[in-house]
């Protein structure tokens, strides 16, 4: 044949060889005639047609046959395996339910972890990168804290001084988001950093078009990354267009850089040179970014191989006593290596805008992860234990045939390889289908590919080889080790497991009720901690930040507002809560010492808008001009400074200043994490500067509707800047972000547990009631009752349960009493919970056995007696 | 060996292989069974049917008479054994006996 299709390969390599020839003739046959009757084209398809109906199993050459008897016995044992599975079907899908739920959590673990371990993994100097960080001590009070900010003057300082230090990158990611303008097209990016321009030569960021040297050296350049870019300038060059930016300023685009990777914890959409800021040098002149004094930079060094980073740290602290000497008592540096800024800053604070994760949640995580694998494994073991009887005259049976131990272990080990197996499919499948909403409850972006990493195959085969031998060798050695004899003369049916059962069912219920109890407690403790924040009827007060080209008429915005139906007050101010606010030192009337005050610039409609109850007093009136020279403390000042009542005290800003009395008290409420701080002594006063946000108290009314008001107030003074707002409540919660998702975390997994170990108890109780159903049945003829019966059955379960309880108990105490000192706020012992644990899994259990207790105990003692 | 129960389709092919006695391959098969009932056959239907006769002990085969049409390649050839022989006989006997009990009066409209 001359141009044969590639079809008939397959034929070749899929019949049998006996057959091809005279296949392969006939088709070849049939072709000719076509060709001459139909012509070629035809003739061709049709051939392919007749060639495929040939791939169909009766031709199919049939798998090798096996010769090694060594991979002979291994069939047969996944053979009988799968019988055995089929023929188990209840406790073989307890086991592939346990297995996956167990599988797939930890593999959502290890997706996690591997994750969170594998950020800044991509730059190739990353073993002499170092983030400096310094701790910060208040030697008056003796507290200190870490924070990753320094001042804009010491990368370049440590560098000029100290060879080892060879190039520093410092970093200023933007406070607010920003409008990029491009001709008519605007876009906003919340992630625009200030950047030396070595962060090329530093870090592995790749540029795609200009010069990694040059990109960002000049003042007014900026570098867009890939995404951005497109955004912006669609199929245009980007390269030395001129783009509108922050403060309305030109800025030529220098270079597009790749997207900042998903797993490095710098995140950036624009690059804008440091020396923008410079005074002097850049038209943006902040000071701020370049002295000793302000310290809100981070700053990255690259150490030549070998130095000694501690020792560099020290030398750091020297220059602060130089340059900086009214703090010398107070920063002392630290060198963090790149590797560690992800997962090992929890105790740093102010790492603003960097992706950040927390090593104690991904700990804790992984834990329970590991916990809800054991509970499946325990009831793996235990069913497999209580088959153990049913699987006995199999054994007995080989071992007459010549099986010797190890192959009945072996045997038995292949048929929990096999659930394992199907488990860790099934297990995949829901990985995929759960990803996204995993990804959601961790608050982090794992793609799917990620399962597919080396390392996470490594584990998978790992659990897979390790749960097929762990947890089936030790039912597998006791069934084995009877003797045939004994076993075929029916003298010894069940077999005796000792305590071990019940040891390990209590296990299972010790870490199911210390997950309930601890998971009730973490919930009530986070409820309490969102009750502090409701002193303020946050439901309906959103903000909006005026920071922009709105600013200068945020009065018209304001008084525009106020005349919708649904706004029941706005207040334009600096204050808001969620920003706006700073800690100044206050002086109380005839006190000695300053007091850190926290200091609310407001108007006028504050009070009502945020709905504040006033203690004592009376709020700022509009229209008493001597009010505006009049101050209101927070309740959190008047316990602080120890006073009855506030009213007839006055403060000072500064030593001789101005005496302003106080005119009313108010209630507390925070304007930060409630998990993190105690509310702090506040100061009011009257303020009309700086009035960036619009706080507005919304009424009852159709939210879209007033919404869509606004929003068209907005674009009536706004040109470039989209609208941005958030509401009071929610931001509140995005405090709460980190105890919110423990509580959810912690929510699923013990649902889980709950569920294992229903699960396992059901199979177990199954299976222990199927071998007693005989001593049940002379029970019943001998008249017990069935309540009686069920009585009995439940009666070393309820044991067992409260044996685990109390011990659970303990375990949660000493969890929460651990864990709860970290929040400023704790809610009392509280008794209930462990209570509502207990009491909870015990009815539950006596319902499982319950039912099928009863279901035993109603069955005719006659049927079940009469092969005996 | 596999059950000899034999079915419609595999009797009529092995009618036909035993009628075109020395020259009963694929499509010489084919062509009959399509002129003598009119009904489609695909080649690969006659090959499934032959490789099953053939593992029932059926037929027997054997290769030879290759032509240029068929690319040099030799017909697999196939000829009906003597347990193929005693099926169709077995067959035939059934069939001969359910006739010869119709009762007359059964067919006496058609």
């Amino acid at each position: 044949m001359d141009n044969r299709p590639g079809i008939f390969k397959w034929i070749e390599k899929f019949c049998a060889s006996e057959l091809v020839e005279g296949i392969m003739g006939d088709l070849d046959e049939l072709y000719a005639e076509d060709k001459a009757n139909l012509g070629p084209k035809r003739a061709k398809f049709r051939l392919y047609l007749r060639a495929l109906t040939f791939l169909r199993p009766i031709f199919y050459k049939g798998f090798k046959p096996i010769q090694n008897p060594n991979m002979m016995i291994w069939i047969h044992y996944f053979r009988a395996s799968w019988r055995s599975i089929k023929r188990y079907r209840q406790n073989s899908m307890i086991n592939l339910i346990g297995l996956t739920l167990a599988i797939t959590c930890a593999l959502l673990m290890s997706l996690l972890v591997v994750d969170e371990y594998s950020f800044d993994k991509m730059h190739r100097k990353k073993e002499n990168i170092f983030r400096l960080y310094k701790k910060n001590v208040n030697p008056v009070k003796g507290s200190s804290f870490f924070t990753a900010e320094t001042s804009g003057l010491m990368g370049p300082e440590i560098v000029k001084n100290f060879p080892e230090a060879t190039h520093f990158v410092r970093i200023n990611p933007w406070f607010d988001d920003i409008v990029l303008s491009y001709e008519d097209r605007h876009f906003q990016t919340a992630e625009m950093i200030f950047a030396d321009s070595s962060i090329f030569d530093v870090f592995d960021f790749k540029l795609l078009q200009g010069n990694p040297k040059t990109a960002l050296k000049r003042p007014s350049s900026i570098v867009l990354t890939q995404t951005f870019a497109q955004k912006l300038f669609g199929e245009e060059d980007p390269i030395n267009k001129t783009i509108k930016g922050i403060n309305d300023l030109s800025f030529t685009v220098t270079g597009v850089v790749e997207d900042a990777p998903r797993t490095s914890h710098i995140q950036f959409e624009a690059l804008v040179s440091w020396t923008t800021t410079t005074p002097g040098i850049g038209p943006l002149n902040y000071v701020w970014m370049n002295n000793w004094l302000s310290q809100s930079h981070y700053t990255y060094l690259l150490l030549s191989p070998g130095s000694d980073a501690r020792q560099l740290a020290q030398k750091a602290n020297s220059l602060i006593a130089i340059n900086l000497a009214e703090r010398k008592d107070n920063y002392f540096f630290h060198l963090q290596s790149l590797s560690d800024i992800h997962l090992k800053s929890d105790e740093i604070l102010y790492t603003r805008k960097m992706k950040i994760g927390s090593h104690q949640f991904v700990l804790l995580l992984a834990f329970s992860g590991l916990l809800i694998l054991i509970i499946a494994s325990v009831n793996y073991i235990n069913i497999s234990l209580a088959k153990a009887t049913k699987n006995i005259k199999e054994v007995g049976l080989r071992k007459v045939i010549g099986s010797s131990r190890r192959q009945v272990i072996l045997r038995f080990l292949s048929e929990t390889f096999m659930l394992t197996l199907m488990a860790v499919i099934l297990s995949l499948i829901l990985v995929y289908l759960l990803l996204p909403e995993f990804n959601v409850l961790i608050d982090k972006d794992i793609p799917f590919s990620s399962a597919f990493k080396p390392s996470i195959v490594t584990c998978l085969l790992g659990f897979l080889a390790l749960i097929s031998v762990v947890i089936d060798l030790y039912p597998a050695w006791v069934i084995s080790a009877y003797s045939p004899a004994m076993i075929l003369k029916g003298a010894n049916r069940s077999i005796r497991v000792g305590s071990l059962r019940k040891i390990l069912l209590g296990i299972q219920y010790t870490v199911s009720i210390t997950l309930i109890i601890c998971t009730l407690l973490i919930i009530r403790q986070i409820d309490y901690l969102k009750s502090q924040t409701l002193t303020i009827d946050g439901e309906k007060v959103m903000v909006i930040n005026l920071n922009n080209e709105v600013g200068e008429h945020g009065t018209l915005l304001g008084n525009r507002l106020r005349a919708h139906s649904n706004i029941t007050s706005a207040s334009l101010c600096q204050a808001a809560v969620g920003g706006g606010t700073f800690s100044v030192m206050v002086i109380p009337s005839g006190q000695p010492q300053a007091v850190s005050t926290r200091i609310f610039r407001v108007d006028t409609h504050f009070a009502k808008t945020y709905g504040i109850t006033i203690l004592e007093g009376q709020y700022f009136r509009p229209d008493v001009r001597s009010d505006s020279n009049s101050v209101i403390v927070n309740e959190a000042f008047v316990k602080y400074m120890g006073w009855e009542t506030a009213l007839d005290k006055t403060i000072q800003f500064q030593e001789g200043g101005t005496k302003y009395p106080i005119m009313a008290t108010v209630e507390d409420f925070h304007v930060s994490s409630p998990a993190k701080n105690l509310v702090s002594p506040g100061v009011m006063y009257l303020h009309e500067g700086n009035q960036n946000n619009l706080s507005i108290r919304l009424g009852q009314g159709n939210v879209e509707e007033t919404l869509d008001f606004i929003q068209e107030n907005w674009d009536a003074l706004a040109e470039r800047t989209p609208l941005s707002y958030s509401f009071v409540d929610e931001w509140y919660d995005r405090t709460l972000k980190a105890e919110l998702r423990m509580v959810d975390t912690s929510v699923i997994f013990t649902i889980i547990s709950i569920l294992l170990c229903g699960l396992g108890l059901y199979g177990l109780s199954a299976l222990m009631l199927e071998q007693k159903i005989k001593e049940i049945s002379i029970r019943k003829v001998l008249g017990a009752s069935v309540g009686a019966l069920v009585a009995m059955t439940n009666r070393q379960f309820v044991l067992i349960i409260l044996i685990s309880f109390v011990i659970a108990s303990a375990a949660a105490f000493w969890f929460n009493s651990s864990w709860i000192v970290r929040f400023p706020y704790q809610i009392d012992f509280d008794l209930s919970s462990y209570l509502l644990a207990g009491i909870s899994s015990l009815l539950l259990s006596i319902g499982t056995v319950s039912l099928l207790a009863y279901r035993a105990s109603v069955r005719n003692p006659a049927i079940t007696l009469k092969d005996e | 060996m596999k059950g000899t129960h034999i079915g419609e389709l595999e009797e009529l092919i092995l009618l036909t292989v035993a009628t075109l006695y020395d020259d009963a391959y694929g499509i010489a098969i084919m062509r009959e069974i399509e002129t003598r009932t009119a009904r489609k056959i695909t080649i690969s239907t006659v090959h499934a049917a032959l490789k099953r006769l053939e593992d029932k002990g059926f037929v027997t085969s054997r290769y030879d008479g290759a032509t240029k049409a068929r690319g040099g390649r030799r017909k697999h050839l196939f000829q009906v054994s003597k347990a193929g022989q005693k099926a169709l006989a077995k067959s035939r006997e059934i069939r001969n006996g359910l006739w010869e009990t119709i009762p007359k009066i059964a067919f006496k409209d058609g």
